[in-house]
C-alpha cells in the first residue's frame, strides 16, 4: 500500500515536471532557431550606428531574417562596419539594396532593416550592402524643434 | 574580553570554518566515490523522490502561484507609468526563468526538504542506526546517503520547472483576468522575448547547481550532527542558514558569469 | 617632342585631374558653387519671379541627380517591375517635379549661408555608393546637416538620395506613397500625383 502511494506520488511529480517543461518550451519561450541553420554573412558600413547592439535583429519587410553579429570601427573611413548574418533560405538580397537602422516603436531597441533594391543580381556571401542610412538621432531633431519653436 | 582574546577567538572560529569546509568536501567525495560505480537501489531513490520532491510540491505550487501574481501586480503598476503594460509578460517570464524560479525553489526546498533531510540523518545518528549499519558491514554512505542525494539532485530542477510554470500562470491570472490585459498580447509578447536556449536553460542550470550544493550540505550536516536532540536541531539550523546564503552567493556568481561579466 | 621626364609629369597631372573629377565631394562642391553663383547673379529677378528658381535648379542640380534610380527606389521593387513603360516615364516626370520643387523651396530662403562638405575618408575605389556629409550654416540657429547619397556610374557620381537632419527624401516619399501603392498600385499613385500637381 505504501509502495503504491510512493509510486503514484513519484509518477505525479514527474508528470507535472514534464508538463511544465513542455508548456514552457512551446508556449512561453521561443527556441533559438538561428543556431541550427546555415547563415550567410554580409556586411554594411554605416556613418552612425548609435544604440545598435550585437544580436540586434535584421529584418526584411519586418520579418526577422537574421541578426547583427559584429560591430567594428573601420579605422580608415571612420564608419561603423556592421556584420550581419542572414538565414540561408531567406537569403536573396539584391546588390542595390538599402540598409537602415530603425527603432522598434519609439523607445525600443534598434534593429537593421534591409529594403530590397531592384537589381537582378544578388549579393554573394561576404558581400557588402552599399546603400546605408544613418541612425536618426532623436535628440538632434528635438533640439532643432525646440530652437524653431523659440524662434517663433 | 580584550583585543588579543577577541582576535584569538576569531582565529579559532576561522579555523573551525575551514575545517568544516574541508570535511564537507571530503564527505562529498567519499560518498560519491563509493556509490557511483555500484548498483543503485532504485526503490530507495524513488522513495526519496517521493519524500523530497512530491512532498515539496504543495509548497512550491503555492509559492509559485503567489510569486507570479505579485510580480505581475508590481510590474503592472510600474510599467503603467511608461505606457508599457504590454511588456508585463516579458518582465514576468524573464524574472521567473532567470532568477525567481531557480532561487525561490532552492530556498523553499532548503526549508522544506533540506531541513527534513538533515533532521532525518541526524536522527539516525542519535538512534545509532548509522553505527549499527557499519557494524553490519552495510555502508551507510551507499545505502542511506547516496540515494537521498541522487533523488534530491533530480528533484530540484523538476521543482523549478513546476514553479516556473505555476508562476507564469499566476501572473497570467493577475495580468489578464484581474488587470484586463489582452490575452493574446500577453502570451505572444512572452513567447517573442524569451529564448529557451538561454533564458530558460540558464535558469535550469542554476537550479541544478543549487540542487547539487543544497542536498550535499543537508546530508553532510545531518551525518556530522552531534548525536543529541540539541545537536540535530543545531545541524538543521546550520543547513538552512548556510545553504540559503550559499544559494544567494552562487546565484550572483552564476548570473555574472552567464551575463558575461 | 616630350622628353621622358616631362611625359611622366604630364601623365601624373592628367591622372590627378581624373581622380579629382571622380571624387563625389568635388562634384558636389562644384555644383554648389555654380548654384550659389546663379542665385547671387539673378537675385533681383528671383525676388520678382520666384519661378525662375525652378529653372536654375533644373539646369544645375538635376543633371547631377540619377532621377531614374531615385524614382525606382521610392516606388520599390514589386511595383516598379509591374509598372508599364508608360507608367514609369509618367512617374519619373511627376517625381522629378516634386524633387525640383522641394529643392527650390529650400533654396528660396537661401541668403549667403555657408555650405561646406566633409571629405571622404578611406578608399573610394572600393565603394559604389558614398554618403557625402555637408553642413549649412544659417545666420542664426543650429547647423543643418544634409547627407547626399551618391552612386558611382561610368566615371562620375550621381545623387540618388539626400537626407536633411537624418530624414531621407527617398524614405519619406516611399512611406507617403506606400499606402496608395498598396491599395491601388501605380495607377492609383499616378492619379493621386496628377491631382496633387493640379492644385
Amino acid at each position: 500500500m505504501q509502495q503504491r502511494s510512493i509510486e503514484f506520488g513519484v509518477g505525479l511529480f514527474l508528470i507535472l515536471g514534464l508538463l511544465s517543461l513542455l508548456f514552457i518550451a512551446f508556449d512561453a519561450s521561443e527556441l533559438d532557431y538561428s543556431e541550427g541553420q546555415n547563415m550567410v554573412q554580409v556586411s554594411a558600413d554605416f556613418d552612425n550606428i548609435a544604440g545598435l547592439r550585437v544580436r540586434a535583429p535584421v529584418r526584411i519587410a519586418g520579418v526577422r531574417v537574421g541578426e547583427v553579429t559584429g560591430i567594428q570601427l573601420d579605422q580608415h573611413s571612420y564608419r561603423a562596419h556592421v556584420v550581419l548574418k542572414i538565414i540561408q533560405q531567406l537569403y536573396h538580397i539584391p546588390v542595390d539594396s538599402e540598409a537602415r537602422i530603425l527603432t522598434e516603436g519609439l523607445l525600443g531597441a534598434k534593429y537593421v532593416s534591409i529594403i530590397p533594391g531592384l537589381s537582378e543580381r544578388f549579393l554573394k556571401a561576404e558581400g557588402s550592402i552599399q546603400r546605408t542610412a544613418s541612425v536618426m538621432v532623436l535628440e538632434n531633431l528635438i533640439g532643432k524643434l525646440i530652437f524653431n519653436m523659440n524662434k517663433k | 574580553m580584550n583585543a588579543v582574546t577577541a582576535i584569538v577567538a576569531f582565529g579559532q572560529w576561522g579555523i573551525i570554518v575551514m575545517c568544516g569546509c574541508g570535511q564537507s568536501v571530503l564527505f562529498l567525495e567519499k560518498f560519491i566515490r563509493r556509490s557511483i560505480l555500484n548498483r543503485c537501489r532504485w526503490r530507495d531513490v524513488f522513495a526519496q523522490v517521493y519524500l523530497l520532491g512530491t512532498h515539496s510540491l504543495p509548497v512550491i505550487l503555492v509559492a509559485g502561484g503567489f510569486i507570479g501574481m505579485v510580480v505581475a501586480l508590481q510590474g503592472f503598476h510600474t510599467l503603467q507609468k511608461f505606457g508599457a503594460e504590454a511588456q508585463l509578460s516579458q518582465l514576468l517570464a524573464l524574472s521567473v526563468f532567470r532568477e525567481l524560479g531557480p532561487v525561490m525553489t532552492a530556498l523553499l526546498y532548503v526549508g522544506r526538504a533540506g531541513s527534513a533531510l538533515t533532521a532525518e540523518i541526524g536522527l539516525m545518528q542519535v538512534t545509532e542506526q548509522i553505527p549499527a549499519m557499519e557494524v553490519m558491514a552495510i555502508d551507510p554512505l551507499r545505502r542511506v546517503i547516496f540515494p537521498r542525494y541522487l533523488s534530491g539532485v533530480i528533484s530540484v530542477p523538476i521543482l523549478t520547472l513546476i514553479f516556473d510554470a505555476v508562476a507564469l500562470w499566476g501572473g497570467y491570472y493577475i495580468a489578464v483576468i484581474w488587470l484586463g490585459l489582452d490575452v493574446g498580447t500577453f502570451w505572444s509578447n512572452m513567447k517573442a522575448s524569451v529564448l529557451f536556449n538561454t533564458d530558460v536553460l540558464n535558469g535550469l542550470y542554476k537550479s541544478f547547481i543549487f540542487g547539487l550544493v543544497v542536498n550535499w550540505l543537508a546530508l553532510y550536516h545531518g551525518y556530522t550532527a552531534i548525536p543529541t536532540a540539541a545537536g540535530v536541531g543545531l545541524a538543521t539550523t546550520r543547513t538552512v542558514v548556510i545553504s540559503s546564503l550559499l544559494i544567494l552567493m552562487l546565484d550572483f556568481m552564476m548570473t555574472a558569469f552567464m551575463l558575461g561579466v | 617632342m616630350l622628353s621622358k621626364r616631362n611625359f611622366i609629369i604630364v601623365l601624373f597631372g592628367l591622372s590627378s585631374l581624373v581622380f579629382a573629377a571622380v571624387s563625389p565631394v568635388v562634384l558636389l562642391d562644384q555644383t554648389a558653387i555654380r548654384l550659389i553663383k546663379q542665385l547671387k547673379q539673378h537675385r533681383q529677378q528671383l525676388k520678382q519671379k520666384p519661378e525662375l528658381l525652378v529653372k536654375i535648379v533644373n539646369k544645375i542640380l538635376i543633371p547631377r541627380i540619377n532621377q531614374d534610380k531615385m524614382a525606382q527606389y521610392v516606388v520599390g521593387r514589386t511595383h516598379w517591375r509591374q509598372a508599364t513603360a508608360q507608367q514609369r516615364s509618367d512617374f519619373l516626370r511627376y517625381f522629378t517635379r516634386v524633387v525640383i520643387s522641394t529643392y527650390a523651396e529650400a533654396l528660396h530662403s537661401y541668403s549667403d549661408q555657408k555650405i561646406s562638405f566633409a571629405p571622404i575618408r578611406g578608399r573610394l575605389s572600393d565603394l559604389s555608393v558614398v554618403n557625402v556629409h555637408s553642413e549649412i550654416e544659417p545666420m542664426d540657429g543650429p547647423v543643418i546637416n544634409v547627407v547626399y547619397q551618391m552612386l558611382r556610374e561610368k566615371g562620375t557620381w550621381k545623387i540618388i538620395d539626400f537626407s536633411v537632419d537624418g530624414v531621407s527624401l527617398v524614405q519619406s516619399y516611399r512611406s507617403q506613397f506606400a499606402d496608395v501603392l498598396l491599395r491601388g498600385g501605380m495607377v492609383a499613385l499616378l492619379k493621386e500625383l496628377r491631382a496633387r500637381q493640379a492644385e
